[in-house]
């Protein structure tokens, strides 16, 4: 019983940790201009308002921000979906020459942190003249090995009697993985699709690189930008802070038990 | 580690609660965090005031500045390693505790004896990826410090993004990210060493 008491007391507290900077976070900006700047801190606006948010949409313009994180997010999430998925799908159903060598080569690759490559990259990018567009963004996030691997396991374990069955109906290669792999893989792709959302959502560093002008910036990068600025603002910036985190706080809330699940696959296989 | 037990109820909002920083965007919490840290109105500052401390310019100080951000940092991650551990202790199977339950061990000899090492694998992964995480810092120091104080908090991604994308130094830049590279190389290989020895 004791021990039980324990249990929920750590818990408990450990949770209280974890959740505090979140609840000022939000009571914060609903505060006026240095209401939150007081000791000791206080939790509750009062009076409240909704004066930060009016400032950040109206006299900042996020929205553009938002749009363009929004935007960016939802078609690399869609065009990696599907590129990992006919890749997967081809490495684990087809043989064809060096397909060994293909996808050792691709897993090797995982070992190069993304980081070492964005100088090439922006290199790359700058030479065809892709700065500070929105395919600088969404050609490098196209496909990754990680989804490509984890779409191949699943499809292998599908049994070939079901592409065959398909064959003998008369399919075509396009239509066995658009109507028997797809179906089967969803769980997979949900869970590879919430990572990327949220991959691209919260990414800082690469489109901080190329992403030059201010009607082109993710939300991040413009959150980054302003709090070089309003550093004595904690409400504005909290408010800015909220809206960053909404969608994605939404994203996890809505499909978390897939979330988990990716991450302990993850964990397990690699 | 202690969410696996058949005690607790809640779990799904326990973990919830611990899941929140993990997916949140770093560069907001790290805007978060920064005032949490503030020297005059900061969180941290106020409770340590209740305990007598005096205000300490946490980011501000070259000694505490690299702590604060580790601190956030493993704030941020800890429910990401907890779903990792749950993951692994799903993996000891339970007949071994059930054979030393039957040998009459405690609750205490069973978590040193079985659980710890059992664990281990897990432990050691994310040990290394928590490692190579941290070489990768990028967003916790350009938001909370920029680097400083006196370079203090300068990360290696830091470093390289200053010189190859501030001030165009493509070349030291690049030299920068090979280092970067052979040292997250050197972390992957002993991991996967490690991995093979203990399957």
């Amino acid at each position: 019983m004791i021990k039980k008491y324990f249990l929920y007391a750590f818990l408990v507290i450990t949770s209280i940790v974890t959740l505090v900077p979140f609840i000022w976070m939000i009571g914060a900006s609903f505060m006026f201009e240095g209401k939150a700047s007081v000791f000791p801190p206080i939790f509750l606006p009062d009076p409240f308002t909704t004066i930060q948010y009016k400032i950040l949409f109206e006299r900042l313009n996020v929205w553009r921000n938002f749009f363009n994180s929004l935007f960016l997010s939802t078609i690399v999430t869609l065009l990696y979906i599907t590129f990992t998925s006919m890749a997967g799908f081809a490495f684990a159903k087809y043989r064809f020459t060096g397909k060994k060598v293909l996808f050792n080569l691709l897993l090797s690759s995982m070992i190069i942190p993304s980081q070492v490559t964005m100088l090439p990259l922006f290199l790359m990018l700058k030479s065809m003249g892709l700065i500070n567009t929105y395919m600088a963004i969404i050609i490098p996030g196209l496909a990754n090995i990680f989804g490509i691997f984890l779409i191949r396991q699943y499809c292998i374990s599908i049994p070939d009697s079901l592409i065959e069955a398909a064959r003998i109906d008369g399919a075509t290669d396009f239509q066995i993985y658009r109507k028997v792999i797809l179906p089967l893989a969803v769980p997979i792709l949900v869970t590879l699709a919430i990572f990327s959302f949220l991959g691209t959502w919260n990414d800082f560093l690469w489109p901080l690189i190329v992403l030059t002008d201010d009607s082109m910036y993710t939300l991040p990068v413009s959150l980054a930008n302003l709090m070089l600025e309003h550093t004595k603002d904690p409400e504005l910036m909290m408010a800015g802070s909220v809206v960053t985190i909404i969608p994605v706080i939404i994203v996890f809330l809505a499909l978390q038990k897939y979330y988990i699940k990716g991450i302990m696959m993850g964990s397990v296989k690699e | 580690m202690l969410l696996n037990s058949k005690l607790v109820k809640f779990k799904a909002i326990f973990r919830l609660s611990y899941f929140i920083p993990v997916v949140t965007t770093l560069v907001a919490v790290a805007i978060v965090w920064r005032f949490i840290y503030h020297p005059r109105f900061g969180i941290l500052n106020y409770i340590l005031s209740l305990a007598g401390i005096g205000q300490i310019d946490w980011l501000g100080d070259t000694a505490t500045a690299m702590p604060a951000i580790v601190l956030m940092s493993v704030w941020k991650n800890f429910g990401y390693n907890m779903i990792i551990f749950i993951a692994g202790l799903q993996n000891i199977p339970e007949d071994l505790y059930e054979a030393a339950s039957i040998e009459g061990a405690s609750g205490w000899q069973k978590f040193r004896s079985i659980t710890l090492p059992m664990l281990a694998p897990t432990t050691i992964f994310i040990s290394i990826i928590t490692m190579i995480g941290f070489f990768q810092f990028f967003a916790e120091p350009y938001i909370m410090t920029q680097g400083g104080p006196l370079n203090s908090t300068l990360s290696i991604v830091q470093y390289m993004y200053q010189e190859g994308f501030r001030w165009w130094n493509m070349g030291y830049s690049a030299s920068i990210a090979f280092i970067f590279f052979f040292i997250i190389m050197l972390g992957t290989i002993i991991q996967l060493k490690i991995q093979k020895s203990t399957e």
